[in-house]
C-alpha cells in the first residue's frame, strides 16, 4: 500500500484503525530493531516501541506530511530512544558525543543476546564509538535508511551524517580484517 | 561487511511481533484489549495488600472511643487531669496498687 493511501485511512476517524493496523504491519519490525540496537535490551526496546507507536497514533492528525510518513515514525522512534536513555541514566541528560559506558553490561544482561564472534566484534567497535556515530553507523549499514533519512531523523546536517558513516565504516572494515588476519 | 550479521547476536522472544502487535493495538484501543492472566494476577495481589494494610490500621490505631476510655482510665496522669485530683507520688503508688490488685484479680489465675 502506497503512503499516501494508507494516511488517507489514518486520517479518517472512521478507517483510523484498520489504517493504524496497517501501520503497524508495515513498520513494526523496522522501527523495533532500530530502537533494539539504540537501548540494547529487548524489554527496553519492547517499551519503547508500544511508547512510540502510541504518539504516532495521538500524533497522526498532526502530521503535517513535511516528510515521508516511515521517516515522520523513525523520528518519533529515535526521539523515544533518547528520551528513555536519559530517563535510564538518571542522573544527568545523555552526551550522544561520549561513549556509552554501559554499552556492554547491558548488551550482556540481556537474555536475548546469543552472538557469535563476528558479531562480538563488532560490539566491541561498536561499544567504542560515541552514541551518536553508533547510530548514524547502525541506521545506515543496519536498517539500511538513506542519508537524507538519517539527516531528518536525527536532526544532523546531512554532509556531517555521510562523514561519520564514512569513517565509522573504515574504521569497523580496518578492525575486522585486522582481527581476521 | 556481510549483511547476514544484520541482528548482531540480538533475539527476541518466539511470536514476539506477533503479540507486540496486539499489545500495541489494546493501548491504542482498550476495547481490543483481551483481559490476560497478568492483570488477573495483579488484581487479586492488589485485594490482599490492601485488606492486609486495612487490617494493620485497624488494629494500631485508636479509632474509636472505647479505646480511648480504655487508654485513659489505665494512665494515672490523665486519670488526675479527669477527676481534677493534684499528682502526688501516694497517688501514683496508690494507683499502680490498684492496678495490681485488679489486673491479679482478672488475669492472676
Amino acid at each position: 500500500m502506497k503512503e499516501g493511501a494508507l494516511l488517507k485511512l489514518l486520517k479518517n476517524p472512521a478507517s483510523k484503525d484498520k489504517g493504524f493496523k496497517l501501520l503497524v504491519d508495515l513498520y513494526q519490525e523496522k522501527i523495533y530493531w532500530m530502537i533494539r540496537k539504540m537501548v540494547l535490551s529487548h524489554d527496553s526496546a519492547n517499551d519503547v516501541l508500544q511508547d512510540t507507536y502510541i504518539r504516532v497514533f495521538k500524533g497522526i492528525d498532526n502530521f503535517k506530511e513535511k516528510s515521508k510518513l516511515s521517516t515522520w515514525i523513525y523520528r518519533i522512534a529515535y526521539n523515544e530512544s533518547i528520551r528513555f536513555l536519559n530517563k535510564e541514566s538518571k542522573m544527568k541528560k545523555i552526551e550522544l558525543d561520549s561513549k556509552d559506558g554501559n554499552y556492554s553490561k547491558k548488551l550482556f544482561a540481556d537474555t536475548f543476546f546469543d552472538a557469535d564472534n563476528l558479531s562480538l566484534k563488532f560490539h566491541q567497535i561498536l561499544s567504542e564509538l560515541s552514541i551518536r556515530q553508533r547510530n548514524i553507523f547502525n541506521m545506515k549499514y543496519f536498517d539500511e535508511l538513506k542519508f537524507e533519512e538519517i539527516s531528518k531523523i536525527t536532526d544532523i546536517n546531512i554532509n556531517t551524517v555521510k562523514s561519520v558513516y564514512y569513517s565509522v565504516e573504515k574504521k569497523i572494515k580496518k578492525e575486522i580484517n585486522e582481527s581476521s588476519l | 561487511m556481510n549483511h547476514h550479521y544484520k541482528k548482531l547476536g540480538l533475539r527476541v522472544p518466539k511470536d514476539y511481533f506477533k503479540r507486540s502487535k496486539v499489545e500495541i493495538l489494546g493501548k491504542i484501543n482498550p476495547k481490543e484489549k483481551q483481559p490476560t492472566e497478568d492483570y488477573n494476577y495483579s488484581y487479586y495481589y492488589l485485594s490482599i495488600a490492601a485488606i492486609f494494610i486495612g487490617t494493620l490500621i485497624f488494629y494500631n490505631f485508636p479509632l474509636n472511643n472505647e479505646n480511648l476510655k480504655e487508654f485513659d482510665s489505665n494512665s494515672p496522669i490523665i486519670s488526675t487531669v479527669i477527676s481534677g485530683e493534684e499528682i502526688t507520688d501516694e497517688y501514683i503508688i496508690e494507683f499502680y496498687s490498684e492496678s495490681l490488685v485488679l489486673n491479679e484479680i482478672y488475669f492472676g489465675n
